[in-house]
């Protein structure tokens, strides 16, 4: 039987505890730091396509990885060799320290080891340009491991510290969106506008968006939380948009397809913020139904409500009416050949027949349902979250 | 024809060698001597490893009114747009030596456009560079030690934090440990195992199948079979493994020639043909060979396909005596001393009775850009003034380690082929001027006594070198044994 009181003040915690009012911001700082080198790195590779170990943004995300793995070793070393102390934290091979700590640590180890393989990588099969290699998912599994040590933190924070919850809430919505948009980063090469009329983008969506909104809207406990998520991750998606661009660069990689003038700025973000006000607005009238039956309602909720809005979204990008500094539909990278299909401004079928397509949809509902039912649990979870 | 003979031609061994068959045997480098319009310029490329990859190259020139040189790597074909230029660094103890670093991202052929500017304008120069992927790189043992570590670290990590998770992370501080807890945490640790066991089973597939497409990548150099008919015919035909566009019927003449074929005895290099065999039909070639003592012979043809890909195919071919038939075109034999018989030093004696004499003499080593002197004076000492363009050069060099691992055809260009040459020289939107045109054969030349050939020796060992010039109407071959020391 767990008890889930929590302490009432922070003065009387264990060295686990006390060390969160640090460890905290310094997973905002280094979550965020690694969010901005994703879409850095993103955008370089479109724009300049020159890869090196040290371009600029490489150097933002180890910064992210160092700060990560330095704060967490030190908060973990601390609560180890405090005696002393009350015994708070949890323990992993005679280590002890709170645990989105050793997470966040792990994270940044992982992100390292993951940076040194691709660097092999390159030298073993030549410089790559794509997102989904064997190394970059290592690193990206390393990102989200950071991402999500720091969401613990800012969660276990909240549920402990009564006195700071509603700005640790607000924290956990921030990182939760971060995570989300990590985790829709690591999946951008199927979530182009072009491949937006295939159930395999649908599929995509279901298997990530869903799960995570459910969970940070539970852990964070606010009324909206899954709303706060989706936007930050749309804010943070389109800052990018807007910020990007106003860099100059060039090309330093041939062939070039495209003429490229500027940093090319990430795709629109898709539109998860209309349904994720719908599973804020279904879940408080959900909350006595059983775990299937909320999953199955908020998952489909979620997945048919997106796709109403999306599909047609999607068609609006690849008119010229999307090509400006807002939508930016008319940008390209400068590998993107012009009789390529998105430069065309034509979908591109991922499903070879009808019935294909109408399987891959029945697909992308039932991932839906099964990862929201995953987020429920995960969020149940943490909103018990105490060292 | 008596049944030894059909039967010796029949076993005319085809050989099809299939070794590194690219532009040049185990020679790598890219060697241009020429000019970027007034500015003259020695360049050396080598080529990347693996594609995309990295090739370096190095930029000499005799000028003093050179300011920069702006350097960029992109596909040979014409392009619409280009990646911004690098500007090729100084070297510091040598003003008039430029380095830089080139991407190239796609296998094919590229090229290396050099744009030279100074005080007397700009001026482009574009070098083809094949860019042939080879197999894919081994990781040390030092580095895969290193990463196993890390790698059971961070596996061993995460399943040691989801079980603190499963068994603690809901606790209050000070609580103890219900054993439900560590009952939940244990089994939660093993599912984890074996879900990441799953997921490093699925990386090393991955892993596998990255390894499979890289290596169907690999270049895959065009076969060669070659035969004797009993009429002492040699024929030749060429395959393609499939690899890119490239084609066997896609050849463009190099110097008036679609092949260039050397073939030399083996083991003691004591024979040397080089022959330019007439197309038959798509993909095959045949000639008449000249008188031959019999023997193993290996054979180098050089063949530049449409695209600017330039490849050295290599065959082997055991011979009968053949009483052949006299050497007809720009065809040329010459039987040599071999090299297992001690070199001789100083000139040695051609056909015509002058002698030719290689500088710089003594010892000479790998990896750095030389020039090969040869000079031809007559029985007197005295320079002859009378060599004339042989296929539109003052010479042709083959250079051949005796133990076979390298081949390279050199011209007083450089190693590219003109042809190769030629294309690359097409300009496009890209260009900011008409590239620099190859030198014209047809202009006149002051008698020549001397022809130079830059070259870049790949590795330490002995080499013979057969330097070919021509006087009076007749094709004159030197051999020359060198011993290249370590870099």
């Amino acid at each position: 039987m767990t008890s889930t009181a929590a302490p009432a003040d922070l003065a009387g915690a264990g060295p686990a505890a006390r060390s969160s009012t640090w460890l905290v911001p310094c997973a905002v700082v280094a979550m965020t730091a690694i969010l901005v080198a994703a879409f850095w790195d993103f955008s370089w590779h479109r724009s300049v396509g020159r890869d090196t170990f040290f371009t600029p943004p490489h150097c933002v995300l180890y910064f992210g990885a160092v700060l990560a793995c330095f704060t967490s070793a030190f908060a973990v070393l601390r609560a180890t060799t405090d005696v002393a102390g009350v015994s708070d934290g949890v323990g992993v091979f005679g280590l002890r320290g709170p645990l989105g700590a050793f997470v966040t640590g792990w994270g940044g180890v992982t992100m390292l080891t993951a940076g040194i393989f691709d660097d092999w990588w390159h030298g073993a099969y030549g410089l790559d340009i794509l997102i989904q290699s064997l190394p970059h998912m290592a690193i990206f599994t390393g990102m989200l491991g950071v991402a999500g040590g720091g969401l613990l933190l800012a969660v276990s924070r909240a549920n402990t510290v009564p006195e700071r919850a509603t700005r640790a809430r607000a924290v956990i919505a921030y990182m939760g969106g971060v995570w989300l948009t990590l985790v829709l980063a690591g999946f951008l090469e199927q979530m182009f506008v072009y491949l937006m009329h295939g159930a395999r983008f649908y599929c995509v969506v279901a298997l990530t968006v869903p799960g995570i909104l459910s969970a940070v809207s539970r852990a964070s406990r606010l009324p909206y939380g899954a709303s706060a998520t989706a936007l930050v991750y749309t804010v943070c998606t389109w800052l990018a948009i807007a910020v990007l661009p106003s860099f100059s660069t060039a090309p330093r990689l041939g062939p070039v397809f495209h003429p490229v003038d500027h940093f090319v700025p990430p795709p629109f973000p898709i539109l998860v913020l209309p349904p994720a006000l719908a599973l804020d607005w279904l879940r408080p009238r959900l909350a006595e139904r059983s775990l299937w039956v909320r999953a199955g309602l908020e998952g489909s909720a979620f997945l048919l409500l997106f796709a109403a809005l999306q599909w047609p979204f999607a068609s609006f990008l690849q008119t010229p009416w999307a090509d400006n500094r807002f939508f930016v539909g008319n940008e390209f990278a400068f590998f993107q050949a012009a009789g390529s299909l998105p430069v065309r401004r034509l979908f591109y079928a991922t499903e070879a027949s009808a019935l294909q397509f109408w399987l891959g949809l029945g697909l992308s509902l039932v991932l839906a349902v099964v990862t929201t039912s995953l987020g429920i649990a995960a969020g149940e979870w943490l909103r018990k979250l105490q060292r | 024809m008596r049944p030894a003979t059909l039967f010796l031609c029949l076993c005319a061994s085809t050989f099809a060698v299939m070794s590194d068959a690219r532009a040049h045997i185990g020679s790598p480098d890219i060697v241009y001597e020429g000019s970027a319009g007034p500015y003259p310029l020695s360049v050396a490329v080598a080529p990347p490893e693996t594609v995309p990859g990295l090739a370096r190259a190095t930029l000499r020139t005799t000028s003093d009114t050179l300011d920069a040189i702006e350097i960029v790597g992109v596909p040979i074909e014409p392009q619409d747009h280009a990646p911004r230029a690098d500007l090729a660094v100084r070297d510091p103890g040598d003003p008039k030596t430029f380095t830089a670093s080139l991407w190239i991202m796609t296998p094919g052929t590229w090229k290396v456009r050099v744009r030279a500017r100074g005080r007397d304008g700009v001026a482009e120069l574009a070098i083809p560079v094949p860019a042939l992927p080879g197999a894919p790189g081994v990781m040390s043992t030092e580095l895969a030690l290193l990463l196993g570590i890390l790698a059971a670290l961070i596996v061993a990590g995460a399943v040691g934090i989801l079980g603190a998770a499963q068994r603690e992370a809901q606790l209050v501080p000070g609580a103890p440990i219900p054993a439900d807890n560590r009952r939940r945490a244990r089994r939660s640790m093993l599912v984890a195992s074996a879900v990441i066991g799953s997921v490093l089973l699925a990386g090393a597939t991955w892993w596998d199948d990255t390894a499979g497409r890289h290596r169907a990548l690999s270049y895959r150099p065009t076969a060669l079979t070659a035969w004797l008919d009993d009429a002492g015919r040699l024929f030749l035909a060429l395959e393609d493994p499939g690899w890119l566009a490239r084609r066997p019927d896609d050849l463009v003449p190099d110097h008036g020639h679609l092949m260039h074929l050397y073939a030399v005895r083996v083991p003691g290099l004591d024979r040397v043909l080089h022959l330019h065999p007439d197309l038959q039909s798509p993909g095959r070639f045949g000639r008449d060979l000249p008188a031959l003592p019999s023997g193993r012979y290996r054979l180098f043809a050089d063949i530049v396909h449409a695209s600017g890909l330039a490849e050295t195919l290599v065959s082997e071919i055991e011979l009968p005596d053949v009483p052949g038939r006299p050497l007809a075109g720009d065809d040329s034999a010459r039987a040599v001393p071999g090299i297992s018989t001690p070199a001789a030093s100083g000139p040695v004696p051609l056909d015509d009775g002058s002698r030719m004499t290689l500088e710089p003499a003594g010892t000479l080593r790998a990896r750095r850009p030389l020039s090969l002197k040869f000079r031809v004076t007559d029985a007197n000492g005295a320079a002859v003034g009378d060599l004339v363009p042989y296929m539109g050069m003052l010479g042709h060099l083959a250079v051949i380690a005796h133990d076979l691992g390298t081949f390279t055809h050199v011209h007083p260009s450089g190693t590219v082929p003109m042809a190769a040459f030629s294309v690359a020289q097409a300009s496009d939107a890209t260009s900011e001027c008409a590239p620099t045109p190859p030198d014209d054969p047809a202009r006149a030349r002051p008698p020549a006594s001397e022809v130079a050939f830059p070259y870049l020796f790949p590795r330490a060992g002995r080499y013979r070198l057969f330097a070919q010039v021509k006087r009076a109407g007749r094709v004159l071959t030197g051999a020359f044994d060198v011993q290249v020391s370590a870099p």
